[in-house]
């Protein structure tokens, strides 16, 4: 489980934010696959913070990359810090880090060292990193608080890639580079109301989020009035999450209100429990190959198409 | 006149040597102990001048069993007079193991020089790294000696390319050939008995070349043939026999209360004297003289003979010198003076300790004293790493660089100077081992002692490099690249010394497991899958012949490596190319399995009992720890695995493993957040309970009324799994030097 973010960049070149591997068949990476499979270049490539759900699968994207490979040079040394020995998913962050290192170290023109205002640019197309900067790198330990998000601007559009920087971050980045001023928008650690603040992300209301919970209990996000998607709802009408683990009853629209998620997530606590502990069972997605969302903007930012995957949803308010 | 040490000695490669002449009746007795205190032919044999206490004790010399000398001489005769009829050929001597075959090649090459023949013997160390170096530096050596003294400077040239040393030394051979006699001391033992010991071969390949080949000469060799060697012309059995009761009751030359003990011996009609060796006779002697018991003497084998003296001398401080002077002692090759012995700080010679050291640990050739190789690989591992390498460099400073410095002849200089190289290499002295490198054979094999023994690995990649830049030569290429791999340093570099060794020898599975480790600790993924189909299609793993040694040299490191780096697929592949049988037999892969398949189920979310436990059906052989029924006598009537998924200020969120009767095939997992009162008042101390723990949860009580919870002591996947191949060095080394 994990998240991976595919940027194209007409007419035949893309860059991949993160990366994950196929739960059950380890050998797949659904993004590098989906590029091979369209024929499209690896343009560049970032890893916004080693964490096991953005950097599974990072190495084999990383041997189809042509250009820059951004990510933090000070993950590298401290692998241990964020690849924790005696984890059941150990050293699959610091394999997706040796890929970059190894690159860094044979082609040094790749290095993109994501560091506040560091940014690469493809023809029309600019990516900023937004966090962290220097004094910060070197203060700061945990993976979430150094992780980077991407500011993408391609002529008058604007992307927001939140990485999974907590909320006490965002009134910064935010002062810098003015991000709420965007039209998408891909919420930070898979909507975790740790890194959400209503007040940096006022704006139009129609603009595109997207959530990518990745979680096998059903938050986050959480779906109570107050809380997690409630919060997202009350700065844009809709929220595209990327996959839910409950059967929703309108799979081919994908539309289904908070107050329904908010049920379904409470109907799968009625399980046995103990000791007076209610129990909330692990669940499994139906069908990973089908959570995701893609999505189109025009050069002013207008979202032009969207295409979901059966199992992702559109949240709205109600 | 030459001190007779016991000829029937049972050393294997060392036996002892009879004086020059063959006139037994002149010889002065020496025990099998070698407590010969005559004067030997060698000055530097000598042991120490002043008589000892015990020697003064000494009473009178008795005869020798003289049947196996004359069975030495007649050989010797025979051999003699072929060698003078013959101008080329090989003649074989056999013998049953540890009779003296190296005795009779002493006395023939003796008695050939005294017939105006070039005897040349060769009798390196058997089985170490060097031996085959030591064969080739002997050769020329003796061939500096006796025809061309500019070999000797050719030979330890390392600017001299080493097919020109060869073409040299061929050159010497052809031209004087009419007069060499080769004798060569077990070459079937010129090669280390490791698998790396192709890798040493190149030397011996000349020798073979040389006196095997096409050219002219006549060899003699003392047991087994090389592989590649010609016919023999005759094979010469000799069988000697040894009258231990003769020795034993004759020999009067033992200090008088090692001559008490030798008849106390004797008087043990139960000993099975017939069957005993002279070496086996003196550890019972020995072995009287610290106190042990000649009851429990009667069915101790010659193998654990060896062991009871060791046990015996470690079993009381007083013997403490004893065995350290055992142990240093075995780091030296060959026979050695008593220069040697205060070297190592061996026991005085008026103790008992220095007496058994001398009598029944050692003995006396002409050539100096003697540890026989079955003691010598007895002690092996009882010195420290540390004391073995302060030994092997006490050795080197203050025995044999003196040596090698007033060195009378070439043949001496090449002998100390290869024991010179031998301990400078053993003890991490670059500059000597250096200085005295004859063959590139030699920085190979010091480039290995730098790395392996002393974690050198820089230095270990210096010595590499030099090495290649001598000759372009797989082994040096690897290990420089392993070296420089281990540091983590230029890793083009050491990608492209992988490819160049494996260009040139790819039938090395430990190689390519190197480097195909290589790639894929360096984030190289597909690289790495692809060199693995390259490396199955070059080895052909799948033929029957492949060994689960060779299974533990590719496969073992790689697996351990992919599991480390979480590429389950590709420990996946890896596994399926393990033989069926390997699979099933080899603990190391057992635990890859297990290895894999928890981590497959620590993906799935699936992990809720201690790692020990995950690949059994703990569902069904649990639970482990809670009680089946309570003191009050309610019994358990519901339980769950847990692990601790987080731990705040008030709740322990656990992930449960349950088996429902709905579906009992497989648990159901779930989570719950449980208050930390509530799991103290079950029974768990939740103050040190962290993320990655391990919970049971019962239920007691047919209205499930009563709550349990236990908590596991261990069992988590950083623990080591032993059986699974150690992963040297670190796999995120190269992370470590961003």
């Amino acid at each position: 489980m994990g998240e991976s973010i595919i940027l194209i960049i007409p007419p035949n070149q893309a860059v991949v934010i993160d990366s994950l591997l196929h739960p059950q068949n380890t050998g797949d990476c659904p993004a590098l696959d989906f590029l091979l499979d369209k024929n499209i270049e690896i343009a560049a490539l970032v890893l916004t913070h080693p964490h096991k759900d953005h950097a599974e699968g990072f190495d084999r994207l990383v041997q189809h990359c042509k250009g820059p490979i951004g990510c933090g040079k000070f993950f590298l040394d401290q692998v241990s810090l964020y690849d924790p020995q005696g984890d059941y998913q150990q050293g699959s962050a610091a394999q997706g880090l040796a890929s970059i290192k190894s690159r860094w170290d044979k082609e040094p023109s790749t290095v993109w060292q994501l560091e506040t205002n560091s940014s690469v640019t493809f023809g029309n197309t600019t990516l900023t990193a937004l966090h962290p900067s220097a004094s910060q790198a070197r203060e700061m330990k945990k993976a979430n608080d150094l992780s980077t998000p991407i500011l993408v601007e391609w002529k008058e559009a604007r992307v927001v890639l939140g990485a999974e920087l907590p909320k006490r971050f965002w009134s910064t980045v935010n002062s810098s580079f003015e991000t709420t001023k965007h039209h998408a928008y891909k919420i930070a650690h898979h909507c975790s109301e740790n890194n959400f603040e209503v007040g940096e992300f006022q704006g139009p209301r129609n603009r595109f989020w997207v959530a990518t919970p990745c979680r096998r209990k059903p938050q986050p996000p959480r779906f109570e009035d107050g809380q997690g998607v409630d919060l997202l709802l009350g700065c844009v009408d809709q929220v595209f999450l990327t996959s839910v683990l409950f059967e929703v009853e309108d799979r081919e629209s994908g539309a289904v209100p908070r107050s329904r998620l908010r049920d379904l997530a409470e109907a799968v606590k009625t399980q046995r429990g103990f000791g007076g502990v209610e129990f909330v069972p692990q669940l499994e997605a139906r069908d990973p190959q089908q959570a995701y969302v893609l999505a189109s903007w025009d050069q002013d930012g207008r979202l032009v198409e969207v295409v979901r995957g059966l199992q992702s949803v559109i949240v709205s308010q109600g | 006149m030459a001190a007779l040490s016991v000829i029937w000695n049972t050393q294997v490669k060392e036996a002892p040597q009879t004086g020059p002449s063959l006139d037994v009746k002149q010889r002065v007795p020496a025990l099998p102990g070698s407590l010969s205190y005559s004067p030997v032919s060698s000055e530097e044999s000598s042991p120490v001048k002043e008589q000892p206490v015990v020697a003064q004790q000494r009473s009178r010399c008795s005869s020798l069993p003289v049947s196996r000398l004359a069975e030495v001489d007649s050989k010797v005769q025979d051999l003699c007079s072929k060698l003078k009829r013959e101008s080329s050929g090989v003649w074989q001597v056999t013998a049953p193991l540890s009779v003296g075959k190296s005795t009779l090649l002493k006395e023939l090459k003796k008695s050939l020089s005294a017939l105006g023949l070039c005897p040349i013997l060769l009798a390196p160390p058997a089985g170490h790294m060097d031996s085959a170096v030591v064969a080739l530096c002997q050769l020329a050596g003796q061939l500096a000696e006796t025809h061309d003294p500019s070999l000797l400077g050719l030979i330890s040239n390392p600017e001299v390319a080493f097919e020109q040393k060869v073409r040299s030394i061929r050159f010497c051979l052809r031209a004087h050939y009419r007069n060499i006699v080769a004798l060569c001391d077990e070459p079937n033992e010129w090669l280390p008995r490791t698998p790396e010991r192709k890798f040493f071969s190149r030397p011996l390949e000349v020798i073979e070349r040389l006196f095997f080949g096409p050219a002219k000469i006549r060899v003699v060799v003392a047991g087994s043939m090389l592989p590649g060697a010609a016919r023999p012309k005759q094979t010469i059995e000799f069988s000697p026999h040894f009258d231990p009761e003769i020795w034993l009751t004759e020999s009067e030359d033992w200090p008088s209360e090692f001559a008490e003990m030798a008849t106390q011996l004797f008087d043990m009609k139960k000993l099975n004297f017939k069957t005993r060796t002279p070496l086996e006779l003196r550890l019972l002697v020995g072995l009287l003289a610290m106190g042990k018991p000649a009851s429990s003497f009667e069915n101790w084998t010659r193998r654990s003979l060896s062991y009871e003296f060791k046990r015996q001398a470690q079993s009381d401080s007083k013997w403490r010198s004893l065995l350290a002077a055992w142990a240093r002692l075995s780091l030296l090759r060959g026979s050695f003076s008593a220069d040697a012995l205060s070297c190592v700080e061996a026991p005085e010679e008026d103790t008992m300790e220095g007496q058994i050291l001398r009598n029944c640990l050692l003995y006396k050739t002409d050539d100096g004293y003697v540890l026989h190789e079955l003691l010598r690989s007895d002690i092996s591992g009882e010195l420290s790493k540390e004391e073995e390498t302060k030994s092997h460099r006490d050795l080197l400073s203050d025995y044999y660089l003196p040596k090698s410095e007033c060195a009378a002849s070439a043949e001496e200089s090449v002998r100390f100077d290869v024991e010179c190289f031998h301990h400078a290499a053993a003890s991490g002295n670059l500059e000597v081992a250096l200085q005295k490198a004859y063959l590139c054979e030699q920085l190979k094999i010091l480039g290995r002692y730098l790395s392996k023994e002393h974690g050198r690995f820089a230095d270990a990649a210096t010595v590499f490099q030099t090495a290649i830049k001598q000759e372009n030569d797989a082994y040096a290429h690897h290990y420089y690249a392993f070296n420089l791999d281990v540091l983590a340093e230029s890793p083009e570099v050491v990608e492209e010394h992988y490819r160049e060794s494996l260009q040139s020898r790819p039938r090395e599975p430990l190689w390519w497991s190197h480097f195909i480790s290589f790639l894929l600790i360096r984030g190289r993924t597909l690289d790495a899958e692809n060199q693995w189909n390259l490396a199955l299609d070059t080895l052909a793993t799948d033929l029957p012949e492949w060994e689960a040694y060779q299974f533990r040299a590719l496969h073992g490191r790689l697996l351990s490596v992919a599991l480390a780096r979480s590429c389950l697929d590709f420990a996946d592949r890896i596994l399926e190319t393990v033989s069926d049988d390997v699979l099933r037999r080899d603990p190391q892969f057992r635990a890859a399995k297990k290895r894999l398949r928890a981590l497959r189920l620590g993906r799935e979310g699936k992990i809720v009992v201690p790692y020990p436990l995950v690949c059994k059906n703990w569902w069904e052989s649990g639970p482990f720890f809670l009680a089946s029924s309570l003191e009050n006598g309610s019994t358990l009537v519901r339980w769950l695995a847990a692990r601790v998924e987080n731990v705040d200020s008030e709740n322990v969120e656990l992930r449960l493993g349950e088996v429902l009767s709905s579906d009992p095939a497989e648990p159901r997992i779930s989570f719950g957040d449980f208050p930390k009162q509530l799991l103290e008042e079950w029974g768990v101390d939740v103050k040190e309970l962290k993320p990655g723990e391990f919970l049971e949860l019962g239920a007691y009580g047919d209205d499930e009324s009563i709550f349990r919870a236990v908590r596991h002591r261990a069992g988590d996947l950083a623990e080591v799994d032993l059986a699974l191949q150690e992963i040297f060095p670190d796999p995120n080394r190269y992370l470590a030097r961003a």
